[in-house]
């Protein structure tokens, strides 16, 4: 699953520009991970997964095993 | 406090020291009207709301850069005169690519841009920075002076994007003319023969990145041009999830780069000089950093927040609309001034005063926000850190040279560039 870490949040708005299906931006300006995201169970595709996880310039995403 | 009609926007005083001009902007007028049809956004939560309402506020046809015309202030670029124009007529054929696009079409671009400027891509030139900034240093360690923008501030992006860029050492004394005299259009005022110099050093880059991106596609290349050579555009999508792509062509690959080397070259030479000097004036901030290395992230963020290398941009209004109380009429323009909405006690407490271990500096719009949020954030971000890690390594008793620094601002409404900064020092 996807971890957004909203302590390292800068608010670049990249995450929900790049990738809308995956999180939405609330109205104070951080991001919020869609429940496909969130949840874990379901997964994302490893190279969107990657791809999210990289557009972000405070490298606050991260990919954590699921159990 | 004065009233904000006091001040002349832009007269070369309040353009050196805009801050007091600023917060009266703040305090009373945060959608200040500065000519007719246009207006400044000053204030951090209005500025926010801009940058991402991208349907309101528009970037298309160079909405992001107006004029800087001096005194008479700010004009939509003006069509060039008839012996310019011939001159740019052997050009690259311009595009729409990223700083002047809007969603979906910036978003496309941007996607394939940001694959190659990602943290963990942008780390592939670790080992090239820390060899430039170490050479540029080697070149006046042993003098014991400095200027620190000539010397140091604008050569350290400058060649590490020509790296980038692959561009070879016999060619970099071209590259680096062309860079620095293409971009003297942007500055303040600038005169007819300056005009000429800049479009045709213009024109002369873009025939060289044309070249540049040619060699790639004939040999590959591990740099940023073979990066953008071998990507592939979204171009549609049906219902059905069928995609189709494309690979971009020589103008827009040359457009991408032109905007990677003007805003990644002169911005990242404002932040470090500025923040030197900022660094010179608050000796209790510069003793904690040279106590302690790991807060130059820190540093620098400060820097970018207190002193924003681009001070503003601007935005075209596509529809009529309100902001802050404020109607904005269709076709009216606006400035976002990041540079002011920085310094909103609103939001950063001691707004006006440089704490590097501040804890709301996070929040800065000194990289913009939203979509076009700078796609050169990381590789800005790394290289100001490795020439500030040097420079504490090998330098040390940093003082201004007495007498020689005035500390003039160029004359420029769009960006925030000291001029130059003489230091003197001792190496360790």
């Amino acid at each position: 699953m996807i971890e957004i870490n909203l302590k390292k949040c800068i608010k670049s708005g990249q995450c929900c520009y790049m990738f809308p299906d995956l999180v939405r931006l609330r109205e104070d300006g951080f991001p919020a991970p869609l429940p496909q995201i969130a949840n874990g169970h379901q997964a994302v595709d490893l190279n969107r997964a990657e791809e999210l996880v990289d557009t972000c310039p405070a490298m606050a995403i991260h990919i954590v095993e699921s159990d | 406090m004065k009233s904000v009609h006091e001040f002349e926007p832009f007269s070369e005083e309040t353009i050196d020291c805009p801050y007091e001009f600023y917060q009266a902007m703040r305090e009373q007028e945060p959608v200040y009207q500065a000519a007719p049809g246009v207006y400044f956004v000053t204030t951090y939560d209005l500025i926010r709301k801009v940058l991402i309402d991208t349907d309101t506020f528009s970037s298309k046809n160079g909405a992001a850069f107006l004029n800087f015309q001096g005194e008479e202030g700010l004009a939509p670029p003006a069509m060039p005169p008839p012996e310019i124009l011939e001159i740019l007529k052997h050009g690259v054929e311009p595009r729409d690519t990223m700083l002047s696009a809007d969603p979906p079409e910036h978003t496309r671009f941007r996607a394939l841009v940001n694959r190659s400027l990602t943290p963990r891509r942008v780390a592939r030139l670790d080992h090239v920075m820390h060899k430039v900034v170490d050479d540029l240093i080697d070149k006046f360690v042993d003098r014991g002076e400095v200027e620190f923008v000539q010397e140091f501030s604008m050569m350290v992006p400058l060649t590490v994007v020509s790296v980038a860029l692959g561009v070879t050492p016999t060619e970099l004394e071209n590259y680096k003319r062309w860079s620095i005299d293409s971009v003297k259009i942007l500055a303040g005022r600038v005169t007819y023969d300056e005009q000429v110099v800049a479009a045709q050093a213009g024109v002369d880059l873009d025939n060289f990145l044309a070249g540049q991106v040619q060699a790639a596609r004939r040999d590959g290349g591990e740099n940023l041009v073979g990066d953008l050579v071998n990507a592939h555009m979204l171009t549609d999508e049906t219902e059905d999830g069928h995609e189709e792509y494309r690979a971009l062509d020589t103008p827009e690959i040359v457009s991408i780069l032109r905007q990677l080397l003007v805003a990644g070259q002169e911005t990242v030479n404002y932040l470090l000089s500025s923040t030197m000097l900022t660094l010179l004036q608050n000796p209790a901030e510069l003793a904690k950093v040279e106590a302690d290395r790991s807060l130059i992230p820190a540093m620098l963020e400060e820097g970018l927040r207190l002193d924003s290398p681009i001070q503003a941009l601007g935005r075209f209004v596509v529809k009529d609309t309100e902001l802050g109380g404020v109607k904005l009429a269709a076709g009216s323009r606006i400035m976002v001034m990041y540079g002011c909405g920085n310094r909103d006690q609103a939001i950063f407490s001691h707004a006006d005063e440089f704490h590097i271990e501040r804890n709301d500096g996070r929040n800065h719009v000194g990289f913009g926000a939203g979509p076009h949020y700078c796609v050169g954030a990381n590789l800005a971000r790394l290289e100001s850190k490795i020439a500030m890690e040097h420079w504490f390594d090998r330098i040390g008793n940093v003082r201004l040279a007495p007498g020689k620094n005035d500390f003039k601002h160029q004359y420029n409404f769009i960006f925030r560039a000291l001029n130059e900064l003489h230091l003197e020092f001792e190496r360790r």
